[in-house]
């Protein structure tokens, strides 16, 4: 039997400047069950929406109207509140922007997608960015998803960057998650 | 002193909801999901030829002759709806003109060109290949395309990217 997914009750909040993406990947996410959206084209936007709805998703384009969209995952990556920090993120990248999708990488992203969005793809990248137990790093020159983390399996060879030594390993409680959503709210 | 580096468990509350009972296989959310994007065919395939005025409105604004680099980024941006639209609903032919024209433009900005004949040559390639326009026969379509090589090839303008592979998950 094929393993089922339920995106009923996931919100997710949808930030590009494209209005015909932003209606395909509406489109898309509502034949998946997630009928609960939200849609903007700019970052600031996206930054007060975040902050004060809970979102369990976001997918940005990596250029927005306003910023580019790693200022938006950097703000998001080093917010007080948890429940932001830890948002899964998927960039959406067009042709035109390909170039950075090295820096969106860089900038925290769960997972980037290249434009025009199939809904096979977003799928598997959405299932992908949820079935990953994937650690989270906080060190001096990145926040965000572990990216030696692939596939179920650390890369070999611990300890290949500067700012691997001194690692300390601990885990996010509800509680402090819970503290970090009363700081928002 | 040695730079710090935590490493956090975070629970996967995306993972908690997907689990939840219920729900629908993927090929099921896929199907679903293509004929949702399918109910928007109509009203974007007619917004395509006013995405190529819109790009030949920021073009026309900037003369016949020489087009500054702020414009080509203008175009640029714009370009990016254009590739959506024909990328999403299957012309492959206006993908490859558009694609080249970001080519173009990068590379202009890049090389700093100002000659606003390639853009206006790549503006009425889009034309022809626009929804609504005579089809071109698979002669014609290489003939043109071959065409807009000759005019990159002149302008010293490679491809941007050169073999984009679908980023895989991560």
């Amino acid at each position: 039997m094929d393993e089922k997914f339920n995106f009923n009750n996931i919100t997710a909040l949808v930030v590009d400047g494209d209005r015909y993406s932003t209606g395909i990947v509406s489109q898309i996410l509502r034949g998946f069950g997630l009928n609960r959206h939200f849609i903007t084209q700019k970052g600031a936007d996206a930054e007060k929406m975040l902050g004060a709805e809970k979102f369990d998703l976001l997918i940005t384009e990596c250029v927005l109207p306003d910023m580019n969209a790693g200022e938006l995952v950097r703000w998001i990556r080093r917010h007080v509140s948890q429940r932001i920090r830890y948002i899964p993120v998927v960039m959406l990248t067009g042709y035109a922007h390909v170039s950075n999708v090295m820096a969106a990488r860089d900038s925290g992203v769960n997972s980037v997608v290249r434009k025009p969005v199939a809904p096979t793809t977003l799928f598997d990248h959405i299932i992908w960015s949820a079935r990953m137990e994937r650690p989270f790093i906080e060190a001096d020159g990145y926040v965000g998803p572990c990216r030696r983390f692939k596939y179920g399996e650390p890369a070999p060879g611990l300890n290949r960057r500067s700012t691997d030594h001194a690692a300390d390993e601990e885990a996010a409680t509800d509680a402090e998650i819970q503290k970090s959503e009363e700081t928002v709210s | 002193m040695g730079a710090s580096c935590k490493v956090i468990r975070v629970k996967n509350r995306l993972g908690q909801l997907l689990r939840m009972p219920g729900g629908i296989a993927r090929e099921e959310a896929v199907q679903a999901a293509g004929q949702a994007v399918g109910t928007l065919r109509d009203e974007y395939v007619n917004a395509i030829p006013g995405e190529v005025e819109a790009l030949e409105a920021i073009a026309a604004g900037a003369g016949q002759r020489r087009i500054s680099a702020q414009k080509l980024q203008a175009m640029l941006d714009r370009a990016g709806q254009l590739l959506t639209l024909s990328g999403t609903f299957g012309y492959d032919l206006l993908d490859e003109v558009v694609k080249r024209f970001c080519d173009l433009a990068s590379g202009m900005i890049e090389k700093g060109i100002d000659e606003a004949a390639p853009v206006h040559v790549h503006l009425r390639a889009m034309r022809l290949v626009c929804p609504g326009s005579a089809p071109l026969d698979e002669n014609a379509a290489d003939h043109m395309l071959s065409g807009l090589q000759k005019v990159h090839a002149h302008y010293g303008i490679t491809r941007l990217v050169q073999d984009f592979e679908e980023p895989q998950p991560g």
